[in-house]
């Protein structure tokens, strides 16, 4: 392939320049440029970080689009809040880069458009809420005016504890405070590290609902959680980390593409059989029918399944959709890297 | 332009922390004790004094004398309220985790320690001022001795404090914020003792052991210009009166600083500060 | 402006979003970039064609096999720059160490001058300066006749004998000072000093300085000085310094044949070379014995005047109030009180003497 000349002759020609051909590459290249989408919230490459003898990250690269709900996915210790860090260069990495909205995050200024909910949640216990709001306002460098900077109080429910001195707030208060210190400088980008660690129920509900308004708002999110369930209800992709390496990542629909169907049939005939069997693969238990659905064209599988069935005379009684949860999935994707490495081992 | 208004604020911020909070208090407890117990003391002075044992001009060079000695007490004082609130400034809120937040935000982290040092620094030497001011004022009131250079002398005060304190930050940016404290406070202590022993190094006429004043003067400052307040607190006269009999006495200072040791002191601090920025910009938090 | 590598510009076609929003505007205006980037164009796709049935390519991979492979100026060009030495912490510690032991090796040897070398010269007044002649041998003859030797007496009376003086009587003692004073007394002290232009011219010499011309006549004048007889009281403190002296002398007196004294007494005090405290000395000599302030340097005192029983006197103080005296000249009499007292006390003294 090497050996093969004619591999080499366009560059050849393209370098050295006949000029007609080359002004036409460079218009071109230089549409390219103009044409670029603008750069995304965060976005970073080969990450790595040692802490000791342990290896903390390790080649870790993703990004997280403008108006994109991601979540950070993850056992203990697989160094999510350690990757967070490092995105806004509250860590410096050994090796990799990361840039926030096109400028590293070596930069300050890169942060400007970024708030951050950390998972040690501590606040100036000598400040009142709305001080520290006006103090994160101040170093944010934008200007909130004090009635918007109240609303965001309000938005996590502190607005009645506005006055009164944080060293006084329990756990959940000050996560709640926690949350509005990261929305509070109109931020485009907001990183939430165990954001309901210290909630109850409602509060997190709060913090879904919150979430959901921001994606509406086209407010990039990195949500770091170990409720898969309300990373499962608010985010568009997911990113699962595992010992300081991304496992996988992906849209919730590629992660969880496998989806199937219960159905309970009687009168089932062998050309209804055959249909099913043409769908995906078929289990059955009595008269409960179990398809797996392809993982393209999801929209018309299952009407066009039902309709096929019914018009080959089979009586649904009923049809359900089963989808294997995000849980499932993580401790399947989990369980297989330990299982490879017990393999390596071996 | 940013950098300055994030130094200003975070000045600020150690402002109203170091009024909120009880060092504050403790501080400001302590100082009145201080005062009133010099007040008693130093009316009993005068009451001696009228009982018939010391002249007007011999009460007042006693009165110069116990002056440094209470000063000694509320620098001790200052150094310790500057160390321990310096301590836990840096790294107790990179424990804590307030420091997460905080440097999220788009500020650059040599603003945020200046910030923090100028907070710190206009603390502690308003409080070395104030008070050493109300101190000489009750000596001026109780025995009627004013110090001939009050001004140089309180300067070089708030300069000892500063210098405390920027080694306290430098600390915190290494070590807890606990030991931070204690290591700020154990060497100053350390410092005024090698201090000492110079000086008797000296009255004995004994280089070698004077050196060791000299050397520890110079390796951390603050000794240094704790001699050069107390000579601008002490009469002149003193010296001559006590001189021969009490050379190398810990709370007489035989002579003012040179400017070399001045700019000395400067740069120590410049550099000391520099290498906290050094050390805190490549922290992970 | 610094012109992003080829590295960038390769992921430029790679992976653009992670080209810098500075690399972006850089390449926006730069036709030399966007030269090298279509060049590249044209050879990608070159290579995208020959490799196309590799399968989809491992972009982050391929990126990190292409920084490790491409030497130095690639590596440069990610935000990672090179940074400073002084900026890394080992490195400022280093240094700050260095610094910190040559500083104190400085100290050690006393390059580096902690406190500044300043000799405070006492600033006693004793009774002997009542009645001390001013030493002139160096400019001309001096006969000294009686010793003026100070000695101390056992009481008042055998003072005031000795001396032919009144010696006053205080009233009421400052506070802080109690018990019996120590009498003592000195007698007349006179000396004749003829001027020699000669000796002068050496003394200049000797500190050398050049002479300035002698007054007419002045070469071989004589002038006979007096002071004492003198007697004092002082009382004692407990730090072993006198608390109080009052004391009182005949006041210094020159007597001139010829040149006036003041012309003598001028001419000594312009020759260069003149110790400050024979010059301050000298300066106490009148003709006629009308002023006298003690020799003292007037740098660290601060001279006022008052009034004792209707004579005019002069208060001093010293600069930093640990010492007061009061003097006045009365009828040829000089009459001093001075201590370790502010000046209110001293001068109350004075007017209570009897």
């Amino acid at each position: 392939m090497a050996a093969d000349p004619t591999a080499n002759a366009p560059a050849g020609a393209a370098s050295v320049g006949a000029s007609a051909a080359g002004d036409a590459g460079r218009q071109a290249a230089a549409q390219l440029v103009a044409d670029l989408p603008p750069a995304p919230a965060v976005w970073c490459s080969g990450l790595r970080k040692r802490y000791g003898k342990r290896q903390a990250v390790e080649e870790v690269s993703l990004q997280v689009g403008r108006g994109e709900v991601v979540g950070l996915l993850g056992p203990n210790g697989a160094g999510k809040t350690t990757v967070i860090k490092m995105l806004l260069g509250l860590v410096t990495p050994d090796a990799g880069e990361a840039m926030l909205f096109g400028s590293p995050s070596a930069d300050p200024a890169s942060r400007t458009k970024v708030g951050y909910l950390p998972e040690l949640f501590r606040y100036q216990p000598w400040l009142s809420a709305a001080e520290v709001l006006a103090l994160h306002v101040r170093l944010s460098g934008v200007s909130v005016p004090a009635a918007e900077q109240r609303e965001v109080l309000a938005l996590v429910g502190l607005a009645e504890r506005a006055g009164d001195r944080v060293g006084g707030f329990s756990k959940g208060m000050q996560q709640r405070l926690g949350l509005a210190v990261a929305l509070v400088a109109r931020p485009e980008f907001v990183v939430l590290d165990e954001p309901t660690s210290a909630l109850d129920p409602l509060g997190r509900a709060d913090v879904r609902d919150i979430v959901l308004s921001l994606r509406e708002r086209g407010v990039a999110v990195l949500l770091n959680s170990h409720l898969i369930g309300e990373v499962e209800r608010v985010c568009d992709r997911v990113v699962i980390l595992d010992r300081g390496r991304v496992a996988t990542s992906g849209t919730l629909a590629e992660l969880l593409g496998q989806r199937e169907l219960r159905l309970e049939l009687t009168g089932v005939t062998p050309a209804a059989q055959a249909r099913l069997a043409a769908t995906g693969l078929v289990e059955r238990e009595g008269d409960w029918f179990t398809v797996a659905l392809p993982a393209d064209d999801a929209e018309d599988a299952v009407p066009d399944l039902v309709g096929d069935l019914v018009a080959a005379g089979v009586r649904v009684h009923a049809v359900e959709p089963v989808r294997i949860s995000l849980e499932e999935r993580l401790l399947g994707i989990l369980r297989d890297a330990a299982d490879a490495r017990e393999g390596e081992r071996a | 332009m940013s950098t300055a208004r994030t130094v200003l604020t975070i000045a600020g911020l150690t402002l109203r922390e170091a009024s909120r909070r009880k060092v504050l208090r403790a501080l400001a407890g302590l100082t009145v004790v201080l005062l009133v117990l010099s007040a008693w003391g130093f009316s009993r002075l005068s009451a001696e004094s009228e009982f018939g044992t010391l002249t007007s001009g011999e009460a007042r060079l006693v009165a110069s004398q116990l002056l440094n000695l209470v000063m000694f007490g509320l620098s001790l004082i200052a150094a310790l309220g500057t160390a321990f609130l310096a301590g836990p400034t840096l790294s107790g809120e990179i424990e804590s985790g307030i420091s997460l937040s905080l440097l999220a935000r788009p500020v650059r982290r040599w603003a945020v320690l200046a910030g923090k040092w100028l907070g710190l620094a206009a603390f502690g030497s308003g409080f070395v001022v104030l008070a050493g001011l109300a101190q000489c004022l009750v000596v001026q009131l109780t025995v009627g001795y004013w110090p001939p250079q009050p001004v140089v002398a309180l300067a070089l005060l708030a300069a000892q404090t500063v210098v405390l304190l920027t080694l306290g930050l430098l600390l915190s940016t290494v070590i807890s914020p606990m030991a931070s404290g204690v290591v700020a406070v154990g060497l100053f202590g350390a410092t005024w003792i090698a201090g000492v022993v110079g000086g008797i190094g000296e009255a004995l006429g004994n280089d070698g052991v004077a050196r060791v004043g000299a050397i520890s003067r110079v390796l951390l400052p603050t000794d240094g210009l704790w001699r050069g307040a107390m000579h601008a607190f002490q009469d002149p006269a003193a010296l001559l009166q006590f001189g021969q009999e009490m050379a190398g006495f810990p709370f007489l200072s035989e002579a003012p600083l040179t400017a070399a040791y001045l700019g000395w002191a400067a740069f120590w601090v410049l550099m000391i500060w520099g290498l906290a920025a050094v050390s805190f910009r490549r922290k992970d938090l | 402006m610094r012109h992003p590598s080829d590295g960038v510009l390769r992921r430029l076609l790679d992976e653009p979003a992670g080209v810098s929003d500075a690399d972006r505007a850089h390449l926006a205006d730069c036709t030399r970039c966007v030269g090298t980037l279509a060049a590249m164009r044209t050879d990608a796709t070159a290579l995208d064609s020959a490799l196309a049935p590799q399968g989809s390519p491992d972009v982050d991979a391929a990126w990190r096999r292409l920084s490790a492979a491409t030497p130095g100026p690639e590596r440069a060009a990610t935000p990672r720059r090179s940074r400073p030495a002084m900026r890394r912490p080992v490195v400022a510690a280093v240094a700050a160490a260095v610094v910190l032991t040559g500083a104190g090796t400085a100290a050690a040897n006393d390059w580096l001058q902690i406190f500044r070398t300043e000799q405070v010269a006492p600033v006693a007044l004793s009774t002997a300066d009542l009645i001390a002649l001013p030493d002139l041998s160096a400019y001309g003859d001096v006969v000294v006749t009686g010793d003026g030797d100070l000695h101390s007496v056992e009481d008042a009376a055998a003072a005031e004998a000795e001396s032919g003086l009144d010696l006053p009587e205080v009233a009421d003692l400052p506070r802080g000072i109690s018990g019996e004073p120590t009498y003592q007394v000195g007698s007349e002290i006179s000396a004749t000093f003829t001027f020699s232009a000669d000796r002068a011219a050496q003394a200049a010499a000797a500190a050398g300085k050049t002479l300035p011309p002698s007054p007419a006549g002045l070469d071989g004048a004589t002038v006979r000085m007096v002071a004492g007889p003198g007697v004092a009281q002082a009382w004692e403190s407990s730090a072993g310094v006198p608390a109080l002296v009052v004391g009182r002398a005949v006041a210094p007196t020159a007597y001139s044949s010829g040149v006036p004294f003041e012309t003598v007494r001028d001419h000594l005090l312009s020759l260069p070379g003149l110790p400050d405290d024979v010059a301050a000395q000298l300066r106490t000599f009148t003709a006629d014995g009308g002023t006298l302030p003690l020799p003292v340097p007037s740098d660290r005192v601060s001279t006022s005047t008052a009034e004792v029983d209707g004579v005019p006197a002069t208060v001093l103080e010293l600069a930093d109030g640990s010492m007061s005296a009061v003097v006045w000249v009365d009828e040829g009499v000089v009459t001093a009180v001075a201590g370790s007292l502010d000046t209110d006390e001293v001068l109350s003294v004075a007017q209570g003497l009897r």
